[in-house]
């Protein structure tokens, strides 16, 4: 998420709103948050019904884990008429490419 | 399966937070702006 974080300016640049989504709870997000210093975009829970919205998206369970009830980590772009306009799914480790998803949105904004 | 290029994303409704100030993410709310949807395995792991 600082990744994210440190680019944010160049996301509102794309008319873009970033938000994190896990299956953390919301007390969770607030401790993690405080770690890295704060973040200024939101992170939401998909806790209950546990990674719901994860199911519905794909990345739910994590294929990779499915026993930890995790999900994968991936980014997806909703454009302006609420349709997926780009989508990757990384490896569990693996940082998504902040340069890649800027790309992504300069080419559709 | 993991949602594909062209498809509708489907609409959520989500508690959230920006440090502790507390809200709820509706995806649909956003109309007319991009969104990037983040999803991650687990707080506390590099992003």
């Amino acid at each position: 998420m600082p990744a994210f974080e440190a680019e944010l300016a160049k996301f509102a640049g794309y008319n873009a709103q970033v938000v994190g989504i896990s299956t953390d709870s919301i007390p969770c997000h607030v401790a993690f948050q405080k770690s890295l210093g704060g973040l200024t975009f939101p992170l939401a829970s998909d806790k209950w019904p546990h990674g719901e919205v994860g199911k519905a998206y794909g990345v739910f369970p994590a294929a990779a884990a499915p026993h930890l009830g995790i999900h994968d980590r991936a980014v997806f772009i909703v454009d302006k008429d609420g349709k997926i306009a780009w989508a990757k799914v990384y490896n569990l480790q693996e940082q998504p490419d902040i340069a890649e998803v800027l790309d992504a949105l300069r080419k559709i904004a | 399966m993991v949602l594909k290029v062209g498809e509708v994303a489907p609409d959520f409704t989500l508690p959230c937070n920006i440090g502790e100030t507390e809200g709820d993410f509706q995806l649909s709310s956003y109309r007319g702006r991009n969104v990037v949807l983040a999803f991650y395995p687990l707080d506390f792991t590099p992003v």
